[in-house]
């Protein structure tokens, strides 16, 4: 692992510390005896994960493992290394920044110009790293054992969100559930029924590709990648879908009342890697018994899609809503309104795809 | 305000979007966003052209059919709106392009089917506002990083 020199576009105290931390991983490697490393194919693109230990690897995996790729594929994209300070006994280098340089996403000011960009986020602990000159980024949490379960359910999402807008690839707050001809992308904040409409398709001729979070492509149309196989359900939406009650035995509970599931060990059939896209519902629950839709404009599109992503994940700027403005211009926006009787959602969207699907 | 005042986007704390009849703002600095419909999007666009005040007043007589001093009250009121959200600053004065009194650049001559002039309104959306809160202050250990407490550490998202 190298270091790009200094480069007027980066403050040296950034490109000082991505380097300190480069060596406090190399420190991390020799105490774990090398590396455990893991490939994925995310996106379209192949992205190493270099595990300094063992701690981290059953929390962060299992999101993740349904873009498995063989470790003798094409050379990796992006490479990710990871440790914990506490299973290795080794330290960290303290910030060199004080309290008041924490922004909101867990950027840091003064370490996030030209290609180096920092983040530390409060609630996880986790601190994100990337140097997007050499494809290299630096995950890092004091102690695995105390990383919150919400980040399983999303791990790397701040690298992910820096380097995959970089490659065409923009992270989006959305759902999206489709056929492979085309599918829809869920839009809303959270509470507006991305998560129970997205798992409703699971028994129904629908593949899943995301409760949350994708990857959203503009070219050579807009096309979602999954990223995490993973769905988080509260109580009310548990209630509303039974047949997840087989799923739940194995689920990791959330504070707040949540529940995690990682779709690929019980759904491996119904989930998929993407689809092109070929609307997007903006989902609000009704209290209705019908789940209907009405058209929404491109707007309105943008306005349910554009701010939960940019106010919430690191490195979305105006790049991102300008992917998410394309993609609105490009294809038809509906409201909605979810009804009570959630098996009856699937053939809803069945029917918006049926017109829209090529 | 004076007629001279010319303004830029707030850039790049400000981005924004062009739609045909509407404009979509986000304030990265304050988790607002807004929209800006007929009127409010052409003030916007000559905003961003780099027109003076005057020169919008201009703009949208020709654009649009009602009352000149009608007009001139409410683009000042509603570019003193969009001062004050710093959705737009004051230009830096050799950031100044065009000399005013020229025609407003998006709007050269008097349309043939001018609409009704209805006063532009700054829709604005407070409720992703909770995305940038800070997460509370945590103990610092002694390794110099921020430790996150127990009860903090689920579900914050």
């Amino acid at each position: 692992m190298t270091m790009s020199q200094h480069d007027p576009l980066n403050p040296p105290d950034a490109v000082a510390f991505f380097r300190a931390a480069c060596q406090a991983f190399r420190q991390a490697e020799q105490a774990a005896g090398g590396t455990i490393d893991r490939v994925y194919r995310i996106g379209g693109y192949p992205v190493r994960l270099r595990f300094a230990g063992a701690a981290l690897i059953p929390r962060l995996v299992p999101a993740l493992a349904h873009h498995e790729a063989l470790s003798d594929g094409p050379p990796p994209a992006l490479s990710i290394c990871l440790w914990d300070s506490a299973s290795l006994g080794t330290r960290m280098p303290p910030p060199p920044w004080s309290w008041d340089d924490y922004r909101a996403r867990g950027e840091v000011r003064g370490y996030n110009d030209g290609h180096i960009s920092t983040a530390f986020a409060m609630g996880s602990g986790v601190l994100s790293l990337l140097d997007a000159s050499q494809n290299l980024a630096l995950y890092w949490v004091h102690d695995a054992r105390q990383l919150p379960a919400y980040e399983s359910g999303a791990p790397l999402l701040t690298i992910f969100s820096w380097w995959m807008g970089r490659h065409d690839r923009q992270l989006v707050h959305a759902g999206a559930v489709g056929l492979p001809a085309g599918g829809v992308l869920l839009a809303g904040r959270g509470g507006t029924g991305k998560s129970t409409t997205a798992l409703s398709c699971l028994h129904s001729p629908l593949s899943y590709v995301s409760d949350d979070y994708c990857l959203l492509a503009t070219k050579p149309g807009p096309y979602a990648y999954s990223l995490y196989n993973s769905a988080k359900l509260d109580a009310e939406s548990l209630r509303r879908l039974p047949h997840l009650a087989p799923a739940l035995a194995q689920a990791d509970q959330l504070d707040g009342g949540k529940t995690l599931l990682f779709l690929r060990e019980r759904y491996p059939d119904s989930i998929t890697t993407g689809f092109p896209v070929r609307a997007i519902l903006l989902s609000r629950v009704t209290g209705r018994v019908e789940t209907t839709v009405r058209p929404a404009s491109p707007t309105e599109g943008l306005k349910a899609l554009a701010p939960s992503t940019i106010f919430q994940l690191s490195g979305a700027h105006h790049a991102a809503l300008q992917t998410m403005a394309q993609v609105v211009k490009q294809v038809p926006c509906y409201h909605l309104e979810l009804g009570t009787e959630v098996s009856r959602i699937p053939e809803v969207i069945a029917g918006v795809l049926s017109a829209c699907n090529p | 305000m004076n007629d001279s005042e010319e303004f830029i986007i707030n850039k790049p704390q400000v981005i924004h979007e062009v739609f045909d009849e509407e404009v979509v703002v986000v304030n990265l600095g304050n988790g607002n966003y807004y929209s800006l419909e007929h009127a409010g999007a052409a003030i916007w666009g000559l905003i961003e052209q780099g027109t003076c005040v005057g020169d919008i007043v201009e703009g949208l007589v020709r654009q649009y059919e009602g009352d000149r001093g009608v007009i001139q009250q409410a683009v000042q009121a509603f570019v003193s709106e969009l001062q004050q959200e710093a959705l737009i600053v004051p230009a830096p004065a050799h950031e100044s392009t065009r000399v005013h009194g020229q025609p407003a650049p998006a709007d050269s001559g008097s349309s043939p089917d001018k609409r009704p002039f209805e006063v532009p309104r700054l829709q604005t959306y407070t409720d992703m506002q909770e995305l940038m809160l800070l997460d509370p202050i945590h103990e610092v250990d002694e390794t110099g990083w921020p430790r996150a407490k127990p009860e903090d550490t689920d579900e914050q998202r």
